[in-house]
């Protein structure tokens, strides 16, 4: 089986429906079955509670020591507290990165403060994750109407940011043209689709800049797998091993991906 | 290992009104890759995205790329007849005896051109019964803004209950959600295709709980969409093996009348 690295994983709950694999057992169990041997992951609960801690430390509390999760820490740069918070998650709790998702804590990437928390994040080694959307603008709860992060915004961000790492968490196909000429941006696949999906994406960032994610267990992971098995001829075996696994190392910004813990639960 | 696999809802995405070669080929490819081994066109996208009010000039070039296509590869592809029920009722019926009666096509498409509701569906809905085919309707719920006359699953639902002896196949599972799958839920003769936004897991589960593994069949939206990530949403979910067989080819056999999918 392929060793895959997962860079889009959720655990937790979601208030607009049922989700599945809401324990870190269950998920881990669901994901190496499926070859994945690294997954990159963030507490669901995060992108609504008010202090996105309260669900960031739980989770990271109980996969603390397991090596086959990465925890991403999501901070919300409006809180008085973010600072204290993404220092907690990168020292204390061992994160490997760093989530923001903007549209949901309401600011615009062009904020002071999200330059701030790069050149943190840059400093500790850490890339931002961004995550443009957790759903289907088309299918969200008609009280809660969250439009996408825009893709350009993005780009804007890692332009001020050269030295910093980024990853697109939730871009869709027609969001990539934004993102070709932003070398320090990764694109994780899981909503990205087309009638070629993987090749199609290639054909517009590179494969050098695409990852695997599969925004587990939000969708199966068996669609965002399946834009893997491609033809040789449309993508060579070396370039896809790349993105199914060592391309994330290099986000990482190291060939070992392994934990550096400074500190557990 | 799930028998025959029919996607159920396919485009071809072509400027050029004569299906080459090297398209259908390479759109064969990737269906084959992932194991699909018969095709639904429901018409060239490119051609049906220009006007969603098509004229009968427009619905008769869509179809004949359509027809010329199953010609090429009858193994592979079968047609259905796309129709705007605005267009004049003499034209659409003469229409329907081009590509269904002497053209082989199986069935119908009908996309955002009139509400479901529309009584100008009727005439159409009448031939599908006298002639034993299905019908392919877009549907949606959408909390951005619809896309002129979409139609909406409870307004598909108001359809099939007009015509109970029609299967209409709803398209767009993801698109429809657990409200339009519980809008249909009590009109039997609406199946429900699993193309359309994005992979939610669970749902395909959700629909065969509801509907039961009968009432869903596999449609990709290919090339919008992704053969493979299109099938992994059924191979995904929690199903007997029985249930994705029926999903993924059985029931689309059974209402196109096709061979044994085995």
């Amino acid at each position: 089986m392929d060793r895959i690295v997962d860079t889009s994983v959720f655990c937790g709950y979601w208030p607009f429906r049922a989700l599945p694999l809401r324990t870190p057992g269950e998920l881990k169990l669901h994901l190496a079955r499926r070859g994945v041997t690294r997954a990159w992951v963030s507490p669901a609960e995060a992108i609504l509670y008010p202090d996105p801690m309260e669900a960031n430390e739980p989770l990271f509390t109980a996969i603390a020591g397991d090596d086959f999760f990465l925890p991403v820490g999501m901070i919300n740069v409006t809180l008085a507290t973010w600072r204290r918070d993404a220092g907690d998650c990168l020292v204390r709790w061992g994160c490997r990165a760093l989530k923001l998702a903007p549209n949901y804590h309401q600011y615009e990437l062009a904020s002071a403060c999200v330059d701030e928390l790069v050149e943190l994040a840059s400093e500790a080694g850490a890339p931002v994750c961004i995550q443009l959307r957790m759903m289907d603008e088309r299918a969200h709860h008609p009280l809660m109407k969250v439009p996408g992060v825009s893709a350009a915004d993005i780009a804007a961000l890692a332009a001020r940011h050269r030295g910093a790492r980024f990853l697109a968490c939730g871009a869709y196909q027609t969001d990539l043209n934004a993102l070709r000429e932003a070398p320090n941006v990764w694109v994780e696949i899981s909503f990205v689709e087309s009638g070629q999906a993987l090749r199609s994406a290639v054909e517009v960032v590179g494969w050098q800049r695409l990852v695997f994610g599969s925004h587990s267990p939000f969708f199966y992971f068996e669609a965002a797998a399946a834009k893997l098995d491609v033809d040789p001829s449309d993508i060579p075996p070396e370039q896809l091993e790349a993105i199914r696994n060592s391309n994330a190392s290099a986000l990482l910004g190291t060939h070992d991906d392994r934990p550096h813990r400074t500190c557990g639960a | 290992m799930f028998g025959r696999m029919v996607d159920f809802h396919t485009h071809i995405s072509d400027p050029d009104p004569e299906p080459s070669e090297e398209k259908l080929s390479a759109a064969l490819r990737l269906a084959r890759r992932h194991g699909i081994a018969r095709i639904v066109l429901v018409g060239n996208l490119t051609m049906m995205s220009s006007d969603h009010d098509p004229s009968p000039e427009l619905i008769a070039s869509i179809n004949t790329y359509t027809l010329r296509t199953i010609a090429r590869h009858p193994e592979v592809y079968i047609g259905f007849c796309y129709l705007n029920p605005a267009n004049p009722a003499g034209f659409t019926q003469d229409e329907i005896e081009r590509c269904v009666v002497r053209g082989g096509m199986r069935g119908i498409k009908l996309w955002i051109s009139v509400k479901a509701t529309d009584s100008r569906l009727d005439p159409i809905l009448a031939s599908a019964e006298a002639l034993d085919i299905p019908i392919l309707h877009h549907a949606w719920y959408k909390q951005t803004a619809f896309s002129y006359n979409e139609s909406t699953p409870a307004e598909i639902a108001e359809l099939a209950r007009r015509f109970p002896h029609v299967n209409i196949v709803m398209a767009h599972l993801a698109g429809v959600g657990v409200r339009g799958v519980l809008d249909i839920a009590d009109t039997p003769n609406v199946l429900v295709d699993t193309s359309g936004g994005q992979p939610e897991a669970g749902l395909v589960e959700y629909a065969v709980k509801r509907l039961g593994a009968g009432r869903v069949v596999f449609g990709s939206d290919w090339p919008v969409r992704d053969f493979g990530a299109q099938v992994g949403r059924i191979l995904g979910a929690d199903l007997d093996p029985d249930e994705v067989a029926s999903i993924l080819g059985g029931n689309a056999a059974r209402i196109l009348r096709l061979e044994r999918c085995g």
